[in-house]
């Protein structure tokens, strides 16, 4: 099985290093969308599938988490798994994500294998699920 | 409000390194009050006269029981280090536009990785980076302001960090 996967960062940076880790990570990908903030990916999500989210909070215009309220309200949207990637590490701030139906939280700067270990958590595959063999090692992966 | 001067600025520093090795593969060597070498001195312009050609400076603001803001500022080499690590692109694929994304997004970690480690359970407001290409003045002023000021170097590059906070919000 294969994602759709939308990266909604501001920074082009952030989204070329999450895309990166992502393709690195073995994850069978379809297509990796991306978005620079919460209004792009809404427009991403009329045109195409998406299989799970990868945002981030401080975003011009529509924020991740004016995102996140949008999208739980939408019975379309709802269901799609959405991994938080932030700065904003607070525990208040993790506990409003949650609140609002965020499945995965992880805080700036993080380790290329943080990143996937959420996702694996996050697609509902273990590391030693079907991908287990495809995966690269990011351990020692050198950017 | 009785605040730890020492313990800020460690939290600040600590918060530096992170985001420099973990997001940007760079080891920073921070300089002190000990470091009296003249060279280094007039490379990151302690005095504030010296500033290089092709600096560039990253601002940020943030509110909450504590208000302050931040700033960057980088030598041309630190911005194209970090870019080439971050994104492994070769020196000659570096775009501005490259530069200008990696150092906002090392001024926004760095002030969000600060105010967490700062105070874990508050969620402070933090603004969009501003990036410009020469280090600006810091706005905020008043009796109880108190002003940080970090400098690094790594591969002969400088990194510039100060941030101004209050103890009183908006």
């Amino acid at each position: 099985m294969s994602f759709n996967i939308l990266v909604v960062d501001d920074s082009n940076s952030m989204r070329a290093v999450i895309k990166k880790v992502i393709s690195l990570s073995g994850f069978k990908v379809d297509c990796c969308f991306e978005a620079g903030n919460g209004r792009e990916a809404l427009a991403v999500l009329a045109n195409d599938w998406v299989d799970v989210i990868i945002s981030d909070i401080n975003m011009p215009e529509v924020n991740g988490l004016e995102l996140l309220n949008k999208l739980r309200q939408d019975i379309l949207y709802k269901e799609i798994p959405v991994v938080i990637v932030t700065t904003e590490g607070s525990n208040e701030r993790m506990e409003e994500v949650f609140n609002l139906g965020a499945k995965g939280f992880i805080k700036k700067p993080f380790l290329p294998e943080e990143l996937r270990r959420v996702l694996y958590q996050v697609i509902g595959v273990g590391n030693d699920g079907e991908y287990g063999e495809d995966r690269k090692d990011l351990d020692g992966f050198d950017f | 409000m009785t605040v730890n001067t020492e313990k800020i600025e460690k939290i600040l520093m600590d918060s530096t390194f992170e985001v420099f090795e973990k997001m940007f593969y760079i080891s920073l060597e921070a300089l002190n009050a000990d470091h009296k070498v003249c060279d280094i001195a007039a490379i990151i312009g302690l005095d504030g006269s010296a500033r290089g050609e092709g600096d560039i400076a990253v601002t940020i603001n943030f509110d909450g029981s504590v208000r302050g803001e931040g700033q960057i500022s980088l030598s041309g080499g630190m911005t194209e280090m970090m870019a080439q690590n971050m994104l492994s692109l070769d020196a000659c694929e570096i775009t501005e536009k490259d530069i200008e994304d990696c150092s906002k997004e090392a001024a926004n970690m760095i002030w969000g990785n600060f105010l967490r480690k700062f105070n874990a359970d508050e969620a402070f407001n933090l603004s969009i980076p501003i990036f410009g290409r020469n280090p600006g003045t810091i706005r905020y002023q008043g009796p109880d302001l108190q002003v940080f000021r970090l400098n690094f170097v790594s591969s002969g590059e400088v990194l510039k960090v100060i941030m101004t906070m209050a103890y009183t919000p908006l």
